[in-house]
């Protein structure tokens, strides 16, 4: 059955070099380590002080069974650093004393790792990630839908990872969402009764007007709004171009709650320039606007161009909050001058009413219910095709068992497919045929051969191949973050994927699919810690022109950067440097960087020969602003993201004693980052870290908060006082007031700064050169190492040092070609084995 | 109004449930007849975006002054302390002021890029003292669910740091409350019964095939199918005894169809008048709502605009915009919460007030600085019959952690445990 020799191989080498090389290094560990220790390391490390958290007098010397392998392990790496014993220690030891110490440990714990090889890193029983819950559900019923909607976001690991077993966490709540969602999806999936015979409703509109709102029919759910046409004729604004608004009166459109509305929209430009169309449903009124935006679309030419929108009517505005005071729940149609408009979250939608209006919206069409066919084809991947459909009993068995076969991912046993029916058998009692399945469905849904990515029998002393259908489970949620697909259970079912020939050109065609974008965007954003940026509220006063759809943009640059270096097998030094990005207009012009002129709509592939200070993730916007509190950028951040994202090396999280420096105190405000930095530096217990984190944030210091250019910061300068004359009544704001300008000074940048191992400098160029020279192989191995533990869901330990360094060794000879890293983990022992 | 289904008078209830085990329950009768003491309950009240300084009195002690924004709670000066200075010292990254719901009544060092958070205080709470009621807490909030970490939209955390969803929509919460039971109710608890007992079996043939290492994890998910049968079975015996009935003048009181989208005072009395019914029909003992979660592009943010204070949202209002008008908007805010006061001072209870057997924690992790970490703004409200002393401003430095007074008033609940969090000791000051 299993032919890839290369796992048997690495695991009876190892098991050679442990019963050959009996415990020789171990026997001296003690007796060498014990009184160098005692003589360099217990002053700061001992019974009084406990630098760093770290005690040595109390560890166990038995590194086969004792608990402090790994301590002993970070005495190696601070040994073989440099960092311990520390520079101004007074009794330091000579180098060669040190060397000695230090081969004899790299002796020790070789020995160790052959000892330990066969019983750690295992993968650990995970869970499906909230994202991977969303695909597969997508995926096994077909509908489109949003399964994870209250579901808590997923646990990160310590090196940065949803998808780690041991960090995944399972409460009630959680599972009482698994299995209402499982019952909701279903009841959507399923379908019950007729047909509907004809389209509800279907309409077209000639307008030639830039701005359509189309208001629901009115019925008993909706409570029909007080003087609404006086309303609808009287609250538009006055600027020019939303004169040429239409109300479309109510009682003529879609008076149904579920299902598609399809919106089909003819639009043609007046000049050239690039016109943006949207089409949002939701509410506006005087005070309120509250749209959900379906989508937008770029277009340019004068020509008649149709758009089309699918609207789901299930995200219109609920009737009890339909109408009140002037707020009217529509579908809006709306047309802009691209240029000229900016999306503001918080007000609705889009801000910056064009002056001029150079656009027409022709007509409009709206129709639905839509169904593309009936039975739908969610019903059709439960409810199977079958001659036994007329046999209640055999067709149960067939649904069942097909649906339980996808949903787990593998062959049923007998057994399992005997609970199931029973469990059939008991609700069809109280229950209809649909509903007595669908509820056996929930439990399939809930249970946690779905819910949990389980491989079987681990109690082996030794680690055993995975079963073929664990295999391709484990392939599909790490490249496709989804179930597999039937091409993958059938290579599975014929046992061809453990095939190592044809393993490769698997991994290949999986990279190729488009499902392989789940990887980029999954692997992309956890390696890179690029979701921080949602919890960045980029800072009004500072950035007031700041579109909110510019943080979407950036983090698809760095998605579209990755996924070139995945689909064309780049070297993954492109991430450091590369001479090419990916902008639409918008980013280009936050960035400063002419876009091209002809092609203008959408993300085009730029090259950055001719262009300054871009190219490669140090200078993403998305890195940027994940690096700054809103407001600047945060220097210590972006240092510590290069150290632990890029370099693998995490800086230790501070102490919880340790006071932050307070960044309201006005007099820091006016402080030059290095100025600021150097207080930090001063005080003993940040320095020991941050002389190492800090002179890699200051490289950033060109980019702002939001990744743009800057030769000088602004500082706003506050004028508050305390709660002085504060009028005791409440007064209601006057509109229209003018607003006191805010006060600004500006502070000069300067990015050069010196390392921790002493090289100089200067911004982002500077610290390209110095990662792609001085720490290539650092970069290289921890993506490895990142890259390793994403696709086995759980933390690397020191067992899993030989894989890591053939991996590595291979990625070199290869060029570091992303594709060629991927495949050689696939087929290791690790990858391949329970 | 018309009469919804499951708002019947007595007479029918009595009628309807001659066999049911407990009569219909009148004000305050609930614990009545199985105790000789009032339950001892506990409540959370969250607002965002902090206050202004005008918030703050100047004067500590017994002889402070309450300052323009804190004027609606004059008449309950006497059963309220104000407390100022404690912060949550572990969690004061900068991000820390907008993202911290999240630890208001945790405390934890809740840092990038894991986001780790502990257990909080109101479930700690919940475990000694939920288990008698129907519901074991009812948590509350403005826009409902879990929000994401640091744009928390819940302030109640399990053991292992996991939030828990919050509910805002006031139907749903009334018919968990003291909505009639149907048949659908029962059917459905009968389907979830049984998905809970097929799942157990999976679960348990899986657990043999794992190693020991999978086993201890895996006990998660196991405990959590067992927990949900529990509650499950707690809930089905609970369907046989009858719930509270509203009476008349309380519900036509209610605006359930209150929409926060525009109408931001009603939708906010609604909830507190839904925390008021729970708590005086002793539905639940531990409550918490959060008025408002930091999220960007939420529709709370929209309020102070809404209400004519301002024309910037909230969180640019706690940025100094409009800076003159601020503090009417905080004594808005207060206002609301007067409300609510009053409601639990009215409810007579043996011999005091409902609000004498709650203790009502009434505040903010944002201080009157934009991005203040430190320096919270908050009242402890109500707890005479639990022994808490008010009447005073306390002011306290900034490392004495907020987890003193989530400790003291564990104490007060009479919880077992000698800390909370990172808790270095009691605020004695507001312990009789």
């Amino acid at each position: 059955m299993y032919k890839s020799v290369l796992p048997f191989a690495a695991v009876a080498c190892l098991a050679a070099v442990a019963t050959a090389a009996p415990v020789r290094s171990l026997d001296r560990f003690e007796s060498v380590i014990k009184p160098f220790v005692q003589q360099h390391c217990l002053q700061c490390h001992g019974p009084e002080k406990q630098e760093g958290q770290m005690r040595l007098d109390s560890l166990s010397y038995d590194l086969l069974k004792g608990a402090n392998r790994e301590n002993w392990h970070e005495v190696l790496s601070a040994l073989q650093k440099g960092d311990m014993p520390p520079e101004e220690a007074k009794n330091r030891p000579a180098e060669k004393e040190l060397d000695v110490v230090v081969e004899l440990l790299q002796d020790v714990f070789n020995e160790v790792l052959a000892a330990t090889e066969s019983t750690g890193g295992r993968v650990v029983l995970r869970r499906l990630t909230k994202y991977e819950y969303q695909n597969t559900m997508t995926d096994l019923l077909g509908i489109d839908y949003d399964f994870t909607n209250g579901l808590p976001a997923d646990e990160k690991s310590r090196d940065g990872f949803r998808n780690n077993g041991s960090t995944m966490e399972m409460t009630t709540a959680q599972l009482l969402h698994y299995m209402e969602t499982a019952r909701d999806g279903l009841q959507r999936a399923i379908v019950t009764g007729e047909e509907p015979r004809e389209m509800v409703s279907k309409s077209i509109v000639s307008s030639n007007k830039t701005r359509l709102k189309l208001y629901p029919v009115t019925t008993n759910a909706l409570p029909k709004p007080k003087g609404r046409k006086s309303k609808a004729t009287t609250t538009e604004t006055t600027t020019s171009a939303q004169r040429n608004t239409t109300d479309i009166q109510p009682g003529e459109f879609f008076p149904f709650r579920e299902g598609v509305l399809r919106v089909r929209v003819k639009v043609r430009a007046l000049n050239d320039k690039v016109q943006l169309l949207a089409v949002a449903t939701g509410k506006e009124g005087d005070k309120v606007n509250e749209l959900k935006l379906i989508d937008e679309v770029e277009f340019r030419g004068k020509e008649s161009q149709e758009f089309v929108f699918d609207v789901q009517m299930a995200d219109y505005p609920k009737p009890v909050y339909a109408v009140h005071k002037g707020a009217k729940v529509h579908l809006l149609v709306q047309a802009w001058d691209a240029n000229q408009i900016r999306f503001e979250q918080t007000f609705g939608m889009y801000k910056g009413i064009p002056t001029s209006r150079n656009f027409v919206i022709e007509s409009l069409e709206v129709e639905g219910p839509i169904v593309e066919q009936w039975p739908p084809n969610s019903h059709t991947r439960v409810f199977i095709p079958s001659a036994n459909s007329a046999n209640e009993e055999v067709y149960a068995r067939e649904v069942i068992s097909h649906f339980m076969r996808r949903a787990w991912r593998r062959p049923i046993t007998k057994g399992e497919l005997a609970e199931s029916l029973a469990q059939y058998q008991a609700g069809r009692d109280d229950l209809e045929f649909v509903p007595a399945i669908r509820e056996t469905l929930v439990s399939v849904l809930t249970s946690p051969n779905f819910l949990f990515l389980a491989e079987s029998a681990r109690d082996a002393k030794t680690k055993v191949p995975l079963a073929d259908h664990e295999l391709a489970t484990r392939l599909s949620y790490f490249l496709w973050s989804t179930m597999p697909d039937e091409n993958l259970s059938r290579l599975a079912d014929s046992g061809q994927l453990r095939d190592s020939k044809l393993l490769g050109g698997t991994v290949t065609t999986m990279i190729k699919d488009d499902r392989a974008k789940n990887f980029v965007e999954h692997f992309a954003l956890q390696w890179l810690s690029l979701d921080l940026v949602e919890s960045v509220a980029v800072h009004p006063e500072y950035y007031p022109d700041y579109d909110l759809r510019i943080t979407q943009d950036m983090r698809q640059e760095t998605l579209l950067l990755f996924e070139e270096i995945l689909k064309k097998n780049l070297s993954i030094l492109n991430f450091i440097d590369a001479d090419f990005t990916y902008l639409n207009r918008r980013l280009a012009k936050h960035y400063g960087i002419p876009f091209p002129p002809n092609e203008e709509l959408g993300f085009v592939r730029v090259s950055l020969r001719d262009v300054q200070h871009r190219g490669g993730v140090l200078t993403h916007g998305s890195v940027h602003l994940a690096g700054s509190n809103g407001e600047d950028s945060h220097a210590i951040r972006r240092g510590a993201w290069v150290l632990d994202r890029l370099l693998a090396s995490p800086p230790p999280t501070p102490p919880a004693d340790v006071p932050q420096l307070d960044s309201s105190n006005p007099e820091l405000a006016n402080l030059s980052l290095k100025q600021q930095l150097a207080l930090h530096v001063k005080n003993e217990a940040c320095a020991r870290c941050h002389k190492k984190i800090d002179p890699f944030g200051v490289a950033f210091e060109h980019y702002d908060a939001t990744g743009a250019w800057r030769g000088a910061k602004i500082v706003l300068v506050s004028t508050e006082k305390n709660g002085a004359n504060v009028s005791s009544n409440r007064k209601k704001l006057k509109k229209n007031k003018p607003k006191p300008p805010a006060k600004h000074s500006t502070v000069p940048v300067d990015a050069t700064t010196q390392l921790h191992d002493g090289t100089v400098i200067d911004g982002i160029p500077g610290l390209k050169t110095y990662l792609l020279t001085k720490k290539k192989d650092q970069f290289v191995e921890g993506f490895v190492r990142r890259l390793l533990a994403y696709a086995l869901g759980r933390s690397l330990e020191l067992g899993d040092r030989p894989t890591v360094e053939r991996l590595t060794a291979q990625f070199h000879k290869d060029g570091y070609k992303l594709s060629n890293l991927i495949e050689s983990i696939v087929v290791s022992d690790l990858f391949q084995n329970k | 109004m018309a009469k919804k289904s499951w708002h019947i008078d007595r007479r029918t209830m009595l009628r309807g449930t001659a066999t049911a085990m407990a009569l219909p329950l009148l004000e305050g009768m609930s614990w009545a007849k199985d105790a000789a003491a009032p339950p001892k309950r506990l409540c959370y009240v969250y607002i965002p975006w902090g206050v202004s300084s005008a918030w703050y009195p100047t004067a500590t002690g017994k002889d402070y002054e309450l300052t323009m924004p804190l004027e609606p709670l004059a008449p309950f000066k006497s059963q309220m302390s104000v407390i100022t200075g404690l912060s949550n010292p572990k969690c004061r990254n900068l991000q820390g002021a907008h993202g911290s719901v999240d630890t208001f009544l945790t405390g934890a060092a809740h840092k990038p890029p894991e986001y780790r958070n502990t257990i909080s205080v109101d479930q700690l709470a919940a475990k000694y003292i939920g288990g008698a009621t129907r519901y074991s807490y009812l948590l509350t909030a403005t826009n409902g669910g879990v929000g994401s970490p640091t744009r928390s939209a819940t302030m109640a955390y399990t053991e292992k740091g996991r939030p828990i969803p919050t509910l805002a929509d006031p139907h749903k919460i009334f018919d968990m409350l003291f909505g009639k039971v149907d048949e659908k109710d029962r059917q459905r608890m009968t389907a979830t019964k049984s998905v809970l007992d097929d799942v157990r079996e999976d679960a348990k043939s899986m657990m043999r095939l794992l190693g020991k290492h999978d086993r201890d994890k895996f006990d998660e998910y196991l405990s959590s199918v067992e927990t949900l049968q529990k509650d499950v079975q707690r809930s089905q015996d609970w369907l046989n005894r009858v719930k509270p009935v509203v009476l008349k003048e309380a519900y036509d009181a209610l605006d359930l169809n209150a929409d926060p989208r525009e109408a931001p005072e009603s939708f906010v009395r609604t909830m507190f008048d839904l925390a008021h019914l729970a708590l005086q029909t002793d539905s639940t003992r531990v409550v918490s709502y959060v008025l408002a979660s930091m999220q960007e592009g939420n529709f709370m943010r929209l309020w102070p605009k809404i209400l004519g204070y301002t024309d910037h949202d909230w969180h640019r209002f706690n940025h100094g915009n409009d800076k003159e008008t601020r503090p009417d908007y905080d004594k808005f805010i207060t206002e609301q919460f007067a409300y609510f006061l009053n409601r639990m001072t009215q409810t007579r209870e043996g011999e005091g007030t409902l609000l004498d057997n709650t203790m009502i924690l009434y505040g903010s992790s944002n201080s009157d600085k934009p991005h203040g970490t430190t320096n919270f703004p908050l009242i402890l409200a109500g707890g005479k019959n639990l022994g808490l002393a008010h009447g005073s401003h306390h002011r306290y430095t900034d490392d004495i952690p907020l987890s003193n007074l989530h400790l003291t008033m564990l104490e007060r609940l009479g919880v077992p445990v000698e800390s909370f969090s990172d808790s270095t000791g009691m605020i004695s000051e507001v312990v009789a």
